[in-house]
Order: C-alpha cells, then sequence, then structure tokens
C-alpha cells in the first residue's frame, strides 16, 4: 500500500503528526514507488517556490501599521457620526430591504419635494458611479471595472485619461466613503435568476432576448434584477472630498445640496458562455470577474433612466467630472460644453496600455476595448448602443481578438 | 487566536482595548505581506489591507467562525480581484519597477527587470489559476501552516497536502515557460 500525494506533501512541510510522521519515514525508507513520488513532489515544489519568491519584495518597506490604524479608526469614527443632512425621515427604508412596505411611502415623498421629470443624466451617473468604485479601487481601476458592470447607456464618447493627472488619493478619502455610505442607497428587486432558455429570460427583462450564434455551446443564462440608486447630494460633503484629493479649485454648480438624483437600472440578461468560473467570491461588495480561461460574457439591457430635478445645471456637474480626471479647466468647459451631457456616457479610459476603437457593430457605432494581454492570452471588452438597448460584450481566452469580438457581436439573433 | 462574532460586537460597541486591536496590530503586517505578493505595491497592498479590516470590522463572519480565518479569505478574495484588473497592476508594476530601478545599483538593472518580467508571468498565471488553488500557493508561500490555510479556506485540514500539490502542478501546467523546461 503506497501513501497518498497529499500525505507525502504533508510530510514533506512536516504538517503531519509525530506518530504518522514517523510511519511515512518509515515506508518512504523502503518504498521506490513513494520515494521517487516524494522527490517528483518535493523536485516541483522547488520550482514553484522559485516563481513565487519573486513576488516578495526586492526593496523592504516596513508597513505603516500606527498610521494605517489612524486611518482605520478614523474612518470607522465618521461612519458612526449621525448627518446632519438628512432629507428623508428615519422610516426611509434601508437599502435592499424592499420589502419593507415603505416604497409607498417614498413615492409621495418624492412628488411632494420635486416634480419627477425623467431624463437622462449620464454625467452624474459617471460620477457617482466612479465615486462609489473608488471606496474599493483606485479610480483607473474602478473605471475599468464598471466598463461592463452599470453603465447602460445611449451615446458613448470616450476620453483617454492619464492616469497620473487622476487624484492618488481619491480611493483613500474619508469623506468620500462617509457619503457613499450614508448620502447614496441601493436597492435591489429580487435576486439574480439563473434561468433555462432565452424565452423566459426574455419574460423577465421585458424585451426580447438576442444571443450570438457565432458561440458554441450552451450558454448560462441570468436575469439580473432591477435596482435603484438614490443619491442625495450633499455640497458639504462633496466640497469637502474636493478638499480631501486637494481639488479645491474645482467648482460645482450652486444649489445642488439636498438634490435628490435616482438611477433606475431594468433588469438585464447576462449570458456566459465557454469555460466561465466565478471569482473568488465571498464577498457580494466586489466585483465578480470571471476566471475562466476561454470565456465570453454577453450582456443586454434596457438603457437605465436617471431622475433629477429640472433645472439640474449639468453641464456644470460634467465639466466638474472632466476636471477630476485630470482635464485642464479649460479643456474641460469646452468639452463640457460639446456635449449632450443627457445622453452621453463619458467613458474614461486610461492613457497608457489600454487600446481602444470605434466600431461598426450590430449595425451601429460601438467602442471596443483590447486589453493588454499576457502571452497568447487576451480580452476585450465591447460595448454598444442600438434602439435603446444596451449591449455588452466581454472575451477572454487566446483566440479574444478584436476581430473575434465583432464576429460574436455580428452574430445576434 | 479566535475571535468570534459576540467578541467583535463588543469591539464595536466601543471597548478601548479591543481584541479587534489586537486582530489588527497581530495581522497587518502579515496582511500586507500578503496583499503585496498578489498586487506588487506597498501602497496599494497597503490600502488593500485597510479595506480587509475595515470589511471584517464592519461585517464579521455569520457565525462565530475563526475571525482570523476570516481576515485571511478577505484578503485573499480582495487580493486575487485586484490581481486580476490586469491593465491597473501593470501600471503600478512598470511604476514598481522603474522604483527599483531607481534604487537598485547600477551594475543589476537586467536583472531588476528580468525579476520583474518573472513576477509579472507568476502572477498572470495565478490569475489563470482556478482560484481556490491560487489562493492555497499564496497562502503556503506566505508562510502560513495548513491548519491555518484550512481555516483561511474553509477547507478540511486533511485535505491541504493533496490540494497543495494539485496547486502546484496546476501551476506549472499555466506558467508561460514551463513546457521548455
Amino acid at each position: 500500500m503506497h501513501i497518498p500525494e497529499g500525505e507525502i506533501r504533508a510530510y514533506l512541510d512536516k504538517e503531519l503528526n509525530t506518530a504518522r510522521h514517523e510511519q511515512v519515514k518509515t515506508h518512504l525508507d523502503s518504498c521506490p514507488v513513494c520515494q521517487a513520488l516524494a522527490a517528483e513532489l518535493s523536485g516541483r515544489t522547488c520550482r514553484v517556490d522559485a516563481y513565487l519568491t519573486t513576488l516578495e519584495p526586492g526593496i523592504p518597506q516596513a508597513p505603516q501599521m500606527a498610521d494605517a490604524r489612524d486611518r482605520l479608526k478614523a474612518r470607522l469614527a465618521l461612519e458612526d457620526t449621525p448627518q446632519p443632512h438628512k432629507i428623508w425621515p428615519t422610516r426611509w427604508v434601508k437599502p435592499g430591504d424592499t420589502r419593507s412596505g415603505s416604497n409607498k411611502e417614498i413615492e409621495n415623498m418624492w412628488q411632494k419635494l420635486f416634480t419627477r421629470k425623467t431624463r437622462p443624466v449620464w454625467a452624474l451617473l459617471v460620477l457617482i458611479v466612479l465615486l462609489t468604485a473608488s471606496m474599493a479601487f483606485s479610480p483607473v481601476r474602478a473605471i475599468a471595472n464598471s466598463f461592463l458592470g452599470l453603465f447602460r447607456i445611449q451615446h458613448i464618447s470616450v476620453i483617454q485619461v492619464s492616469p497620473d493627472a487622476l487624484p492618488s488619493n481619491l480611493g483613500r478619502s474619508s469623506q468620500l466613503e462617509a457619503m457613499m455610505s450614508q448620502d447614496v442607497k441601493h436597492e435591489t428587486f429580487g435576486e439574480v435568476q439563473t434561468v433555462s432558455s432565452a424565452e423566459e429570460a426574455s419574460q423577465l427583462i421585458g424585451m426580447p432576448v438576442r444571443l450570438p450564434s457565432d458561440l458554441q455551446g450552451q450558454p448560462v443564462l441570468q436575469v439580473q434584477p432591477a435596482s435603484r440608486v438614490t443619491f442625495t447630494l450633499n455640497s458639504e460633503r462633496i466640497q469637502a472630498i474636493l478638499n480631501e484629493i486637494g481639488r479645491s479649485d474645482i467648482q460645482l454648480p450652486k444649489g445642488l445640496d439636498g438634490t435628490v438624483v435616482t438611477i433606475d437600472i431594468p433588469a438585464g440578461l447576462n449570458a456566459m458562455y465557454g469555460d466561465c468560473s466565478p471569482g473568488q467570491g465571498g464577498d457580494p461588495d466586489m466585483p465578480q470577474p470571471m476566471s475562466g480561461r476561454n470565456c465570453t460574457t454577453y450582456v443586454q439591457i434596457a438603457s437605465p433612466t436617471i431622475s433629477a430635478p429640472p433645472g439640474l445645471d449639468v453641464e456644470k456637474i460634467g465639466e466638474a467630472y472632466l476636471q477630476i480626471l485630470g482635464m485642464s479647466s479649460e479643456d474641460a468647459s469646452h468639452f463640457a460644453k460639446n456635449i449632450d451631457w443627457t445622453t452621453t456616457f463619458v467613458v474614461p479610459l486610461p492613457s497608457s496600455g489600454v487600446d481602444y476603437q470605434d466600431v461598426n457593430v450590430d449595425g451601429v457605432t460601438g467602442t471596443i476595448v483590447q486589453n493588454p494581454g499576457s502571452g497568447s492570452y487576451k480580452s476585450y471588452d465591447m460595448l454598444w448602443i442600438k434602439d435603446g438597448v444596451v449591449y455588452a460584450l466581454h472575451g477572454q481566452g487566446v483566440d479574444a481578438t478584436i476581430a473575434r469580438g465583432l464576429q460574436v457581436a455580428n452574430s445576434l439573433k | 487566536m479566535t475571535f468570534s462574532k459576540r467578541q467583535i460586537k463588543a469591539a464595536q460597541a466601543g471597548s478601548e482595548t479591543s481584541d479587534f486591536d489586537s486582530l489588527f496590530q497581530e495581522n497587518w503586517a502579515r496582511v500586507c505581506a500578503l496583499l503585496f505578493r498578489l498586487v506588487g505595491d506597498w501602497s496599494e497592498a497597503e490600502d488593500l489591507a485597510l479595506d480587509v479590516f475595515w470589511r471584517v470590522y464592519r461585517r464579521p463572519p455569520r457565525s462565530n467562525l475563526n475571525l482570523s480565518g476570516w481576515l485571511y479569505r478577505v484578503a485573499t478574495n480582495l487580493g486575487f480581484n485586484a490581481l486580476r484588473s490586469r491593465r491597473r497592476r501593470r501600471e503600478y508594476e512598470e511604476q514598481a519597477g522603474y522604483e527599483a530601478l531607481e534604487h537598485a545599483s547600477p551594475s543589476d538593472p537586467a536583472e531588476v527587470i528580468q525579476r520583474r518580467q518573472t513576477a509579472e508571468s507568476v502572477r498572470d498565471t495565478l490569475s489563470l489559476m482556478k482560484p481556490r488553488s491560487a489562493s492555497i500557493l499564496i497562502l503556503r508561500h506566505s508562510g502560513m501552516s495548513y491548519a491555518e490555510i484550512a481555516e483561511a479556506l474553509d477547507l478540511a485540514p486533511g485535505s491541504i497536502g493533496t490540494l497543495l500539490a494539485r496547486a502546484e502542478r496546476e501551476f506549472e501546467a499555466n506558467y508561460p515557460q514551463s513546457d521548455d523546461r
């Protein structure tokens, strides 16, 4: 009887109890098969260790524990401080608590506060999500992540952003964290549902589902629930954030305080083809990238709407957003005047390492980003809008080129 | 050291010398080092580490799970998510590479570049592996015992040897140059 591989590995690592260690040792002394396996395991461990050693810091740097503790304490304390700028009564439904029966009250409250006028205000959406994501990530990373995540829009305009020009401490801003935890409410209306057919998905998302015919295999079809993000602007806090990131020069429109903006995101379809294993999981707040080697993800969703009070100076907000992204005030002012902020999503992409281009796809103009890969491994993100429906495609694998992405996108039936 | 949800709650209630403080002090450097291996940049590793502790404080495990195990589970989740964001990581690595070059003696820039390229390939390989396999490798290489890895990843301690051997095989199969060996 030979020793199982895992036990030999544990023996080599001195992870067996003393009695078992001795037993394995005795066996190894007399068993050439297990000796050979031990040698093979040991050799592989050495080789893999040599590679992993390259991840260790070449320049030792002691982590700043005291500073980090202070930052953590400040962050926790700030979140626990009651805020004076609450528009909503305390019976305001908690994020995600859609079964409390308070929605009607919210609607009434909303109607009293504003004459509701629905219109897309993409600049705000971008700003909100940019800031939301910045909590956990650095800004460029956040932008890249959200490319397929939340934004579903009508027109796309790409601007290139130099990572050096972004405020490096945005992700560390404690005021930003407070804003995200207290001024932004997120509600999800239901759970993610895995469905068995395109017809079922069509019923759930309220429009015919189109699927690419050029991908082999049965996709995993998931319907993402509708959701709503409500943002109550707190001008004092926004100013504090700008101060914190060293951009107190950026001017926001007057009279923002208390303005409530809601983003309604309809239910959408998510279809996964190929080897799409979910990411690490375990943390519902984090994006869960697909980690499969050859995976194509297709998203179809009706364009979200943003509701904001009439008269909101969208152009000025867009200008501030561009400045936060590193544009000079003159350029931002010029750019902001020449764009229809009510229908256009300005996609910021880092100016280094990312190759994007406008492409004709599905009969309209879309944007595709080829991500830097490793060796033969590639990935792309594609986004286009047709007839009020946002489509997104993400491919990764050895053949995930722009040409292949276009081929898949143009095969939608 | 094992912390329960009740103890975390007590800490949240304002106990000055809390168990959470102990958890922080005992694990801060190790969590930072673990995250550094994955992202290759100290300031990003520290930001992520701070987020790890914030999450553990705000959202302790639902049951009386071992808190330090939970801590490392959150850390590996955040670390691998960051690792998979290739674009961002590359920028950091380029920056780290420049910094390393600035600090290196003039005679060994080629070595620094080679090491950086290898580290990049290693991180790429980890990001392509099954998440559990990649986590086991990085935790083991961070100096954790089988028992600690089992706690962090919610696995049976007796399975770690098998999974580690499998993970190393998977690493070699995925590493770009492994065919040349």
